[in-house]
């Protein structure tokens, strides 16, 4: 595969590029510079393109790191659910050395930001909306893209919810990945840097572990142990990051 | 009002197991979907109500087609069954594209398909965002007519809401009782004609689109 890559919105067709091509592996489609596939990445055209239209493609473009963790609010506090899924999420950071940030959207949710700082969040991402009486799937689907563009996370996860099974699938389905449902374990498989979900099928009767093979985030949401109360972390230092755009 | 209703087969919990020594899965598709029946059920009854057309749509391996001959037995107007070789090993990434780009060529004003499925209810929202139109899941009721509504229970509150229309609504399964189609009308659904087969080339699709290829989750480990 040739990594040798034109743009054609930068190409002007002066055709110099296919002079000093040694393998004539540069062709001219409709006024505009085509590399072909024998093409070994020599570099010449690149230096003699007066455009600098020519370049070497990157090999990874997007680097995604760290966890995202949409938190549910609820009367002020941060859901329970939310917090087990906080206990697991904020492990898993550990193991791969990154931040986890949440997400927090509503009104009064100041308290509550501080509360999910002391169960492990390094950041949280609070969203202020007046409008966010209720549930909007619309506000919330926008507001978690925009959050994702910028802060390219690794993983995506929720406690299981009906948040989860409303705004999971259809944020996997807009980064082009993949979304778990209901995990009961997650695991860091470190080779690929991947955290490999697990989860029953067939009402328990088999379990399958999945490995995401998509570049992006990943998206997933947990299976969370209500019996138990959540647990505080030892380190409990965060930042508050008002989200405005 | 056009109305399309995705439905899926699925295997028989108690005939699903990992083969021991193997260690493949047995999961022979046997059944429709139980709350894709309550959308089809669903979309009947608006059809009715209001008149229009229903289509069921499948994606699946050739076994479908008996579940998409159960939906025309129903009361379906016609059946589309998306089916190639080149689908084999399809995620529900690559099976929401998929019936995307089906439903793009339908053109329905409403997508009726089940909330709860193996994959955890997938296939509502995903198939949603892939033709950019609201997705509203865990509905319980819908009202046609000039304003539009559905009934949801989010998180144990039952909620009204009004939508607009293109939009696709996952049904909760048990929200109605399924027709059962009477002797004539399931030999009427093998007619010729009710049941169109479209693959990657009908769709518009790339390889790299579908199949293993087009997925983002791959399993690594299976165990009983």
């Amino acid at each position: 595969m040739t990594e040798t890559f034109i743009d054609p919105k930068r190409c002007n067709g002066c055709e110099l590029c296919l002079q000093v091509c040694p393998l004539n592996a540069i062709t001219l489609e409709e006024g505009i510079a085509v590399i072909q596939d024998t093409c070994n990445d020599c570099g010449l055209c690149s230096d003699a393109c007066p455009e600098d239209a020519i370049g070497a493609k990157e090999e990874e473009e997007v680097e995604y790191r760290g966890i995202l963790l949409f938190s549910e609010i609820k009367e002020g506090k941060p859901d329970v659910r939310s917090l087990l899924a906080l206990e697991r999420t904020r492990e898993l950071a550990r193991e791969l050395g990154v931040y986890v940030d949440v997400v927090l959207a509503g009104t009064d949710i100041c308290d509550a930001a501080q509360d999910l700082i002391s169960y492990g969040a390094n950041n949280v991402i609070v969203a202020r909306s007046n409008d966010l009486q209720g549930y909007d799937t619309q506000f919330l689907l926008e507001l978690l893209t925009r959050i994702i563009d910028s802060r390219k996370p690794e993983a995506v996860a929720f406690a299981d919810s009906f948040a989860a099974r409303d705004l999971g699938p259809r944020l996997a389905q807009r980064f082009h990945t993949s979304f778990v449902a209901s995990c009961t374990d997650l695991a860091v498989e470190e080779r690929q840097r991947k955290i490999i979900q697990t989860r029953p099928f067939f009402g328990g009767k088999v379990t399958m572990r999945f490995l995401t093979t998509t570049p992006g985030p990943q998206v997933f949401s947990i299976r969370v142990d209500m019996s138990r109360e959540p647990e505080k972390a030892d380190f409990a230092r965060g930042e508050i990051i008002e989200w405005g755009d | 009002m056009r109305i399309a209703v995705c439905v899926v087969m699925i295997p028989k919990f108690e005939d699903t197991f990992v083969h021991r020594r193997t260690g493949e899965l047995r999961a022979v598709p046997a059944m429709m979907n139980p709350a894709d029946e309550n959308a089809l059920e669903l979309a009947l009854t608006v059809r009715d109500t209001v008149a229009g057309e229903v289509v069921a749509v499948s994606c699946g391996a050739e076994s479908s087609e008996t579940i998409l001959r159960k939906a025309i037995a129903m009361g379906c107007d016609h059946a589309y069954h998306l089916a190639d070789p080149r689908f084999e090993g399809c995620d529900p990434l690559a099976t929401a594209r998929i019936l995307g780009e089906a439903l793009r060529r339908i053109e329905p004003d409403l997508v009726v398909c089940g909330s709860e499925a193996i994959n955890g209810g997938q296939t509502g929202p995903r198939v949603a965002e892939q033709l950019n139109i609201p997705h509203f899941i865990e509905v319980v009721g819908f009202r046609p007519g000039g304003s539009p509504g559905v009934r949801r229970i989010r998180e144990d509150i039952e909620e009204d809401l009004e939508i607009n229309l293109p939009a696709l609504i996952a049904v909760s399964a048990g929200i109605n009782a399924p027709r059962i189609p009477k002797a004539v009308q399931i030999m009427k659904a093998h007619r010729e004609g009710v049941l169109t087969i479209w693959g990657l080339d009908d769709l518009g699709l790339k390889v790299s689109d579908v199949g293993e290829k087009g997925s983002g989750l791959k399993i690594v480990e299976m165990y009983e």
